[in-house]
């Protein structure tokens, strides 16, 4: 029967180790044989046959297994090689060390000795594949992070463009207004000009009968005329005429100034990279928000440099310059100064436009949040917090950069650097 | 013939320490559930040996050694508990314990001890 | 021999023996546990009087309340088979200083989680052994052990119990505090044998009531 249980215990995928209390080596199953470097000897020490284990760890449980008469584990996970067994597959496997866990049980008592079995079970599949698992895992994790993180930005970006197309659309409203109404301006400052010519005439005409009559004896004749000029005021009229016609021609002249900037700014055109001059850009832009400012900013200073004309998207910047324009003036309560700044020096690849005011300023702790989309420090319906966000995204389109410096109380400062000609523009996304 | 008290909260541990009990040694076995159960039969002489439990509700039994001191009752006590680290052991001993015997009880353990401190 | 009762109200009823029984198998296994587990450590070692509770699945919130302790912590389960079936619970509070307990183990470095989590698996298995030995040996039973494992690394055991696609239903739970107070180490321990092995367990004691 002995040789029964021996030849089963040699048979079985499991490698199994018999020891006494004093961790002598008293038997070692084929399969631990097998698989270890060496081949262990029986009757003398565990750890001489197999130094990897650790030995003051191993005898202290040991001791609580003979104590407590139980079995006491180790699992692969913390303790993958407590024996070193090379790996079963010799070819396909992939690792050196069979990955294991262990069981360390009480037998029972035998010729006076407490007798213990070691069994060793082979874990390398089940190790293998968890962290096999566990890796795939972890990256799965950090993909789906990725995937959470362009999410958002996806998010931020559409927020924007949905915003970006408002604005293009009432662009669009705005140029095709200015294009209707500049057309009837424009024949009403023609006929304006025609009356001012035919007027000249008639004044002309008026004068030189007024001069005949006066060398006419006829006194009758003379009276009747006089008091005829007189009744219809003919004098006033004569001196205020050109006046008024003056006056019309000039404000015709305003309404086409007007217009002309609307159809500028928005430039229907201007959905293309093309060279633009940037001081252009910000006349057309301070037209526009001239009627803003005009309440509150008493003076706006023009310190231009000499600036190369840029390859941009024209409306966009002007769309840049008009929020940066627009939150000065509502920045500053009144008495306000705004310094528009432009700069180039000669060499350099890029321009910079700085523009100031002497408003309420930014404090420090919210300088980091300015550019965030929708946030804002006024009330509904004054500020949407888009502003500064769309300008931030019209820049980065255009490889610059924008930079805000602020000191509570005095003012702040926006600067915008350019390149004068951006790398690769057709591939650039543009809000 | 022995008066016999055993004290212990649980109906089980005392079954055994009076199942434990060697034969024709006592002719009257006392049972309490707590210590001052105990102090009174002491008290009235139901107690030549007390069979004593520690951990138990009302009044423990390291109380009891100490009461019975104080009034110089002269039961033999053999205190029986399930903890028996070597602390308790010897606080139950210097309070006037003539044995430890820890649970559970078998007969041989208690005739043992009987024997030991000359009851037997 | 006459036998007097100084007691006024004997529990008579089968159920309150057992019920008695069984906390006294229980109070004397974790007296011979604690013993040896203070000459394994070499220090005094304290296991609290086991409390009782029977709990059924939906009441677990009721078991919550009646705890002495329901701390939160790396939770450890141990499966137990043999004429009992069962797990044992035990939650470690976060703050056990291991070194101390470590060295007392003969571990040689408890420095990363990896090696804390393998002290806690072995604690675990050596206190189940402790505790139930004594319970098998006084009923004549056998009982094995699985490997212990980490189930949970911050939880309390209540949220373990409540988890819905749990097997359980009706338990026996038993529970028993842990420290070995110069090592700052306390640990809370649950053992819980379902409903179907009660009735093993009881036919095992009233052999020993007979
Ligand atoms: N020139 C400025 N002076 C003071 N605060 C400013 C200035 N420009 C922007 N801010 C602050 O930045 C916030 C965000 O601006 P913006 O994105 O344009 O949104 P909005 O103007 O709609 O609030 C404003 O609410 C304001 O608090
Ligand atoms: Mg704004």
């Amino acid at each position: 029967m002995n040789t029964v249980y021996k030849q089963i215990l040699n048979q079985l995928n499991v490698g199994i180790l018999v020891l006494d209390e004093q961790c002598t080596l008293l038997y070692a199953n084929n399969f631990i044989r097998d698989n270890h470097k060496h081949e262990p000897r029986t009757g003398v020490s565990l750890f001489s046959q197999f130094p990897e284990i650790p030995e003051d760890w191993f005898r202290k449980r040991v001791e609580s297994v003979v104590m407590f008469h139980n079995t006491s584990f180790t699992s692969w996970q913390y303790r993958p090689h407590l024996l070193n067994l090379m790996e079963t597959r010799p070819i396909t496997g992939t690792h050196e060390l069979m990955y294991q866990s262990c069981s360390l049980a009480y037998l029972g008592h035998f010729d006076q000795r407490h007798l213990i079995g070691l069994i060793v079970q082979d874990t390398t599949q089940t190790a293998l594949s968890q962290m096999k698992l566990a890796s795939t895992l972890k990256k799965l994790n950090a993909e789906h992070r990725q995937l959470q993180k362009l999410n958002q930005q996806l998010e931020e970006a559409q927020s924007q463009l949905v915003q970006s197309e408002k604005m293009a659309a009432v662009g669009q409203l705005a140029a095709g207004v200015a294009h209707e109404i500049n057309n009837p301006v424009c024949f009403i400052k023609s006929n304006l000009e025609c009356l001012q010519d035919y007027t000249r005439k008639l004044i002309e005409l008026s004068q030189s009968v007024e001069g005949l009559i006066k060398h006419i004896d006829d006194e009758a004749l003379k009276t009747q005329f006089n008091q005829y000029k007189a009744s219809l005021d003919i004098g006033y009229i004569q001196d205020e005429l050109p006046e008024i016609l003056a006056e019309t021609l000039d404000g015709t002249q305003r309404i086409q100034d007007i217009t002309t900037s609307l159809r500028d700014f928005s430039r229907l055109d201007s959905a293309e990279w093309q060279q633009a001059d940037i001081h252009q850009g910000l006349e057309s832009t301070l037209k526009i928000v001239n009627h803003e400012l005009k309440y509150s900013v008493d003076e706006i200073v023009r310190d231009y440099g000499e600036l190369p004309s840029v390859l941009c998207l024209p409306a966009q910047l002007n769309q840049v310059f008009l929020n940066l324009l627009v939150n000065a003036s509502q920045a500053i309560d009144k008495h306000g100064r705004i310094v528009i700044q432009t700069r180039h020096e000669t060499g350099s690849e890029s321009i910079t436009i700085r523009i100031t005011d002497n408003g309420k300023g930014i404090p420090a702790e919210i300088q980091a949040k300015i550019f965030d989309p929708f946030f804002t420090t006024k009330d509904v319906g004054q500020g949407t917090g888009l502003g500064l966000s769309i300008s931030y995204g019209i820049i980065q389109a255009h490889q610059g950069n924008i930079q805000v410096t602020s000191a509570p109380g005095e003012g702040t400062s926006f600067l915008i650097k350019l390149p004068v000609t951006p790398k690769r523009t057709e591939h650039t996304v543009c809000v | 013939m022995m008066k016999i008290t055993v004290c212990d909260d649980s109906l089980m541990s005392r079954k055994s320490v009076i199942r434990a009990l060697p034969e024709h040694w006592s002719d009257e076995v006392t049972q309490c559930k707590h210590g001052l159960e105990a102090m009174e039969a002491c008290r009235s002489g139901l107690a030549d040996v007390l069979f004593l439990d520690l951990t138990m509700p009302i009044m423990d039994g390291l109380e009891v050694l100490e009461r019975l001191q104080k009034e110089q009752l002269t039961s033999a006590v053999i205190v029986i508990s399930a903890d028996f680290q070597p602390e308790v052991q010897s606080k139950a001993l210097s309070l006037g314990a003539l044995a430890f015997i820890s649970k559970p009880v078998s007969r041989e353990k208690l005739t043992d001890t009987l024997i030991q401190v000359g009851l037997l | 021999m006459t036998q007097n009762s100084l007691i006024a109200n004997e529990p008579n009823e089968l159920n309150e023996l057992r019920q008695d029984a069984l906390q006294e198998i229980f109070n004397i296994s974790m007296g011979q546990a604690a013993d040896s587990l203070a000459s394994l450590v070499n220090d005094r070692v304290h296991l609290s009087v086991p409390q009782m509770h029977w709990v059924e699945k939906s009441r677990v919130q009721d078991l919550k309340a009646a705890m002495k302790r329901v701390p939160k912590g790396a939770i450890i389960c141990q499966p137990f088979f043999g004429y009992l079936k069962g797990e044992i619970l035990v939650c470690y509070e976060q703050g056990t200083q291991y070194e101390v307990i470590g060295q007392s183990l003969a571990y040689s470095r408890v420095d990363t989680q990896r090696w804390q989590h393998e002290l806690l698996l072995e604690i675990t298995n050596i206190l189940g052994g402790a505790c139930l030995r004594g319970v098998a040996e006084q009923l004549n039973i056998r009982i094995d052990f699985g490997a212990p494992a980490l189930i949970d690394r911050h939880n309390d055991v209540t949220a373990i119990l409540l988890n819905p696609s749990s097997v359980w239903v009706k338990a026996l739970m038993m529970e028993i505090g842990f420290s070995v107070q110069t090592m700052s180490m306390t640990s809370d321990i649950l053992i819980c044998m379902p409903e179907h092995y009660i009735d093993k367990l009881f036919s095992c004691i009233d052999l020993l009531l007979e």
